[in-house]
């Protein structure tokens, strides 16, 4: 029972950071309450129904708040019993964290500047950058693929369906 | 119903029904033979191309992929082992083994002809009871709309990988995000947080392409560059004979009546399809020892069920409204962009989308089966496309998609954030399809909570006074139970043997 134990927790190594399940359950279920109770709150301080019969705009919301904040906590206690059971616990991990981490801040990078860098400028310097971010080194795929989409993009949303773009 | 039929078949008297159903296809086999990506994705991504395009026009190319995908999903599970989708699982079970023994070609064959089968077969059964549901569908009332909206979100969280549970808190999510707006009725904004964007909801097809397009993006980093993979060459195609093809014809007929069946069921799907028509076949053979080692019965049970069950996911979503499988979610995300409503008005509304949708399969067939059989070898190279050129494209497509949608920052600002929530949740093993499903029935189910409510004077008998009601509340309840208890007794029992 104590090797399992041990294999609780968290393993962090350069290419790869791994946790037990049952482990990252908890923590999304703290965040998942926290949301949950947040959204009861303002669901019950909507404005009362105006007609009696009727439930008002906070009425289905906070049925719903409820009954997410028990299956939550339902998930959070069969975390809590898969982490004292026999059973070996399952393991998730995030292989390339690092750039799995570069790519979502490329992505949060594109969504910011989307508009001011245009489609597509924006389309070649990110796509180049994702394909970095993926492993590709050759220079004619790195090059090539970006400037292709580009073009497929222009012809099909800008030429063919006649859409606004940046 | 033949007039209305005839409507349908009418509509391809326009090219561009007919560039909308061959680019679908094309588009469809590509997807659905490049693994890890399936139909959902593929329905998300060419959500962007149908902005401005004619309903019907998009509905064909939308539903060709749909088709497409699943069967393209068998190109890989034969020729390397690696299906394209979860429902080619059981088709690589025998579609490899008879590829290591040099019969590539017979099991392509017999993979086309019956996927085209089982679409013929199943698109008969969705024509005959489509159109009495949505005829029946017409006498419920708002008790029933909003039990029969709970049932098929049970049944979706209920059925989906993983844990019961999960299923239900990714539900919880789903109508909480569905909450988001102006409330229809009296027009408080709710849970926008001051921000006048969020007063129309969140924008449908950004958050579809950030759960499903831009999260598999990150797993394709996690993964890094594929290896090059060695596929046998295909020799022989259609060079099976005809008296092999006929006598696969009473799996083939008998996996597409279960294929069918079982992509009625909301969460069921094609991948469970495919494995219960398996196994059926196995049992049911004359010869059940050479399943696993190289079978064409199996090929075709697998083939014939899985895209049997496209059809049967349709039922539900164009008679009741109630999508059958994620895709059929993102497909009524489509439609919502066209401003049409799927449900039983849709056949009196608007008949020309559901007959279009009946005969476009039908019409789809010979085309499939040309484009499979005609490209089987470019398919095989698909495979091979670079995970890191998939990886831009697939996000290009995304925030060019996602921007076009309102012409605004706003839905790309969302579709990103939805991208890396996708993420995470997928690696907590929070299913997605309950939150897709649950965001777009979730405006539905609570107007029809509260009509309910309204008409029967603020009683809440209303839930368990109607016997239809009552039947679909209890199938709701049965749909989250059964799995859960299941599973648990399962986890007891490993735990008896360690």
């Amino acid at each position: 029972m104590e090797d399992y134990k041990k294999a609780l927790g968290w393993r962090l190594r350069w290419d790869v950071i791994r946790g037990a399940l049952p482990v990252l359950d908890l923590v999304g279920c703290a965040a998942l309450l926290v949301v949950f109770w947040r959204y009861f709150a303002q669901a019950a301080a909507l404005p009362a129904p105006l007609n009696k019969i009727d439930i008002g705009a906070g009425g289905f919301p906070t049925l719903l708040a409820l009954a997410a904040l028990l299956a939550t906590a339902a998930v959070a206690v069969s975390a809590i019993v898969r982490i004292v059971d026999p059973v070996p616990v399952t393991w998730v991990s995030i292989r390339r964290p690092l750039y799995v981490l570069g790519t979502v801040g490329l992505l949060i990078l594109q969504s910011l500047y989307f508009e001011r860098l245009g489609t597509l400028p924006s389309v070649l310097i990110f796509a180049f950058l994702t394909m970095l971010a993926c492993g590709e080194r050759r220079p004619l795929h790195v090059i090539g693929v970006p400037l292709v989409l580009a073009g497929f993009i222009y012809v099909v949303f800008n030429l063919a369906l006649d859409v606004n773009l940046p | 119903m033949l007039e209305s039929l005839a409507v349908g078949f009418s509509a391809f008297g326009d090219p561009m029904v007919w560039f909308a159903l061959v680019f679908g296809a094309l588009a469809g086999y590509l997807i659905g033979a490049i693994p890890g990506l399936g139909p959902s994705l593929g329905v998300a991504l060419l959500i962007p191309f149908t902005y401005g395009m004619d309903p019907v026009v998009s509905i064909v190319g939308l539903v060709a992929l749909y088709a497409a995908a699943e069967y393209g999903g068998a190109i890989t599970a034969i020729l390397i082992n690696s299906p394209g989708t979860a429902a080619a699982v059981a088709t690589s079970w025998d579609g490899y083994p008879l590829t290591q023994q040099g019969r590539t070609g017979e099991a392509l064959t017999v993979s086309i002809l019956s996927s085209g089968a089982g679409i013929f077969i199943s698109t008969l059964f969705l024509i005959i009871t489509a159109v009495p549901l949505s005829e029946f569908a017409l006498r419920f009332g708002p008790g029933e709309y909003f039990a029969l909206a709970l049932v098929g979100l049970s049944l979706v969280a209920g059925l989906s990988e993983g844990s019961p549970l999960k299923g239900t808190v990714a539900m919880g999510i789903g109508l909480a995000l569905a909450t988001i707006g102006l409330d229809v009725q009296t027009g408080v904004p709710r849970f926008t947080m001051g921000n006048p964007e969020f007063f129309e909801g969140l924008p449908l097809v950004p958050v579809l392409l950030g759960l499903y397009a831009l999260s598999e993006v990150l797993f394709m980093i996690e993964d890094g560059p594929s290896e090059k993979v060695k596929s046998s060459p295909i020799g022989g195609l259609l060079a099976l004979p005809v008296k092999a093809i006929l006598g696969l014809k009473s799996a083939i007929v008998r996996s597409s009546v279960l294929g069918y069946a079982i992509g009625v069921i909301p969460g069921a799907g094609a991948s469970i399809a495919s494995f219960v028509s398996y196994a059926v076949s196995k049992r049911l053979s004359k010869t059940p020892e050479e399943f696993g080692k190289g079978a064409l019965e199996g090929v075709a049970s697998s083939e014939a069920a899985n895209n049997s069950a496209v059809a049967g996911a349709l039922a539900p979503l164009l008679a009741l409204g109630i999508p059958g499988s994620p895709t059929t979610a993102i497909m009524i995300g489509a439609l919502m962009v066209q401003g049409i409503q799927p449900g039983p008005l849709l056949f009196t509304k608007s008949p020309e989308i559901p007959y279009t949708v009946f005969a476009s399969l039908w019409v789809g067939v010979p085309v499939m089966v040309l484009i499979g059989l005609a490209g089987a070898r470019i398919w095989a190279k698909v495979a091979n496309i670079p995970r890191p050129a998939i990886a831009a494209i697939v996000a290009g497509i995304c925030y060019v998609g996602a921007y076009a949608s309102h012409t605004t920052m706003f839905p790309v600002h969302i579709m990103t954030a939805f991208g890396v929530l996708g993420y995470i949740l997928r690696k907590l093993e929070i299913p997605l399809a309950p939150i897709i499903l649950a965001l777009v029935l979730g405006e539905m189910m609570e107007t029809n909570f509260r009509r309910a409510l309204i008409s029967n004077k603020g009683e809440w008998d209303i839930f368990y006074t109607s016997p239809m009601t009552v039947i679909l509340i209890l199938i709701a309840v049965l749909a989250f139970v059964l799995p859960g208890l299941s599973q648990l007794r399962a986890r007891r029992a490993k735990a008896k043997t360690l």
